[in-house]
């Protein structure tokens, strides 16, 4: 093949062969697992970029969404079940999340506290992984908390991100590691209803193509996290939520799907129908179960009916909603406009009856970011998003402030508090980090997972 | 899955670099576009394993990531002024020589030469990865292989303008 063949061609394969040998003698390779890490990191960033246009196009707000985005909420702290074994927060105040509905697929939805008993299961408690990451994150009592992430496989897998779940029992300060349902890592959430009882969402793969990944599939457990099982008797899951003895799962995963939401007493597998909705955002406050996000429907469930109302987000506004739940009757919603360079227009309405009429809130909120997370709490509403603070009104909407400054350019993809005073974010993107607020929102104390 | 792309990784990674650093003349670029490719490449790596070979996707990916770095940025040029002090230091009067010598080769014939050489391709899979008929890699290869023997031909000349800039 040589395009030539004199003797002259030796020398240069000489000099080509020295300097294979050089150059080889001083690589250092940045590894495989860097690769892929770096992979999963890119594909995690344009995830979060994809949800977010999706669902801005479709909705109008957004939700943020943040890493991915989605929709949830809730819960709270309640009740029934939990009362049995102990002290249920004195308020039960709600936390919601939401989003918007967007069939995106995927939204993470961080965490939600619920409120309610701690004793202590039999967790086959170790280390936290090296390298976690958390994406969601549930409180059931001030002290007692579960977080879903993923970490770096500690064994050879055909994938390189492993789910990981960790829990602390100190409210935050110190986490174990402890079981995780699933195969290869995923975006999706986590809640508990109590110290035995507790549901993952896995809404996606987090790596696209991995093998080990699945999308729409709720895993629950009824020994505190000790072993996990597939619940079958629910399609493609996108968000869950766990309150006053029932948990609630709305579904519908990909892009245009229809969605339903499905219901089960805590303690059951067995999950029936309540009715569809017209997206996947779920808001869950005591008895009462609000699902939205595709447009301005919002589906209002309790004591076994379902109620169809209307959000009253503006055209373009429709799209991006949060909903949180202050207590059963009083509901707040932020609605956004389609995002343009990091920002977002953002409308903030109120209803004390359940949905059924909104009044608009007189102050401005600050344009900028996405949002993907809100929280009703006493009085206080607390709002999350990509690229802005957390800000928070103590008014009823009248004013706004920041509540907790992003430490980064990313901003926060979830705020949800477990009681009046204490409350936890999680920064935008899987974080090692989260804040932890105990004087509802006014200082916040960042804890490092592990 | 990720073993076997572990070891793909661990096979291919020094040899690409040695291409890419014979393309480029920067070897820090040279890692960080073979590292690039790799990335790429766990993205698509349950596609890339069906290939007959998959090494060269990776390889084709890189050499198009240092192309495109080297028009935004004149990686060229930089390297240019690099090698000159390394041939002041004089570590290696053959490498440096070759190295400096294929800095000024045009780009095209450059990456010829570190197929044929480097990557062992023959002229009919050089053409098919530059997407360019196989006489016109002869074409490259011969006027590059005279350049290279003509520069290679006084290395003492070399070091020495090395030294002046």
């Amino acid at each position: 093949m040589d395009p030539w063949d004199d003797g002259d061609d030796s020398l240069l394969r000489e000099h080509f062969q020295a300097l294979r040998a050089d150059t080889l003698s001083r690589v250092r390779p940045a590894g495989a697992l860097a690769a892929r890490r770096e992979y999963a990191a890119r594909y995690r960033r344009r995830l979060v970029v994809g949800v977010a246009t999706v669902a801005l196009v479709v909705a109008g707000t957004v939700g943020g969404y943040a890493l991915s985005g989605r929709p949830d909420t809730s819960h709270d702290v309640t009740a029934s079940q939990t009362r049995a074994a102990s002290p249920p927060p004195p308020s039960a105040p709600a936390v919601g999340r939401g989003i918007g509905g967007a069939p995106a697929t995927f939204a993470p939805t961080r965490a939600a506290p619920s409120p309610s008993v701690s004793n202590s299961p039999s967790d086959a408690a170790g280390p936290v992984p090296p390298g976690f990451e958390a994406e969601s994150i549930t409180f059931i009592s001030t002290s007692s908390a579960w977080a879903l992430g993923y970490a770096p496989c500690m064994s050879a897998q055909p994938w390189s991100e492993c789910p990981a779940v960790v829990r602390s029992r100190d409210g935050g300060r110190t986490w174990v590691g402890v079981p995780a349902p699933g195969n290869a890592a995923y975006v999706g959430d986590i809640r508990f209803a109590n110290a035995r009882d507790g549901w993952v969402v896995a809404r996606a793969p987090l790596v696209a193509k991995d093998p080990g990944g699945v999308s729409g599939v709720l895993y629950a457990t009824h020994d505190g996290g000790a072993t996990w099982h597939r619940v079958t008797s629910v399609p493609t899951a996108v968000a869950v939520e766990a309150a006053a003895g029932r948990v609630w799962v709305t579904t519908g995963a990909g892009v245009g799907d229809a969605h339903a939401v499905y219901s089960a007493t805590t303690g059951s597998d067995s999950f029936a129908k309540v009715a569809d909705s017209g997206g996947a955002g779920l808001v869950v406050q005591g008895h009462d179960a609000y699902a939205y996000g595709g447009g301005n429907e919002l589906l209002s469930m309790t004591a076994g009916t379902a109620e169809r109302r209307t959000l009253p987000c503006p055209e373009d506004h429709e799209a991006a909603q949060v909903l949180a739940a202050s207590d059963e009757r009083r509901l707040v919603v932020v609605c956004a406009g389609p995002p343009a360079d990091g920002a977002s227009d953002k409308q903030a309405f109120t209803s004390s009856d359940g949905g059924q009429t909104w009044t608009a809130t007189t102050g401005a909120l600050d344009p900028a970011g996405y949002v993907a997370s809100l929280a009703a709490s006493g009085s206080n509403v607390f709002l999350a998003g990509q690229r802005m603070p957390v800000r928070v009104t103590r008014d009823g909407g009248a004013t706004w402030s920041t509540a907790l400054d992003t430490p980064g350019p990313d901003g926060f993809s979830y705020v949800g508090f477990t009681d009046a005073d204490h409350g936890v974010a999680l920064v935008f993107g899987a974080s090692p980090t989260m804040y932890l607020t105990a004087d509802a929102g006014r200082t916040w104390t960042a804890r490092r997972f592990g | 899955m990720s073993g076997s792309f572990d070891e793909f990784y661990a096979a291919h990674f020094g040899p690409l670099v040695v291409q890419l650093q014979a393309g480029t003349g920067d070897f820090a670029e040279a890692q960080d576009v073979v590292q690039e490719a790799f990335c790429r490449a766990w993205g698509r790596w349950d596609r890339l394993i069906g290939y007959d070979d998959p090494v060269a996707w990776v390889r084709r990916v890189a050499w198009n990531l240092a192309i495109s770095r080297w028009r935004r940025t004149r990686t060229a040029l930089r390297f240019v002024a690099r090698q000159r002090v390394e041939s002041v230091a004089g570590p290696d009067p053959d490498r440096v020589a070759l190295t400096a010598a294929l800095a000024r080769l045009p780009v095209k014939q450059r990456r010829a030469v570190a197929l044929f050489y480097l990557a062992d391709l023959s002229t009919n899979e050089i053409a098919q990865e530059c997407g360019v008929p196989e006489s016109t890699v002869r074409s490259w290869l011969h006027r590059a292989r005279a350049a290279l023997l003509k520069d290679l031909s006084d290395p003492v000349e070399e070091i020495q303008r090395g030294s002046v800039g």
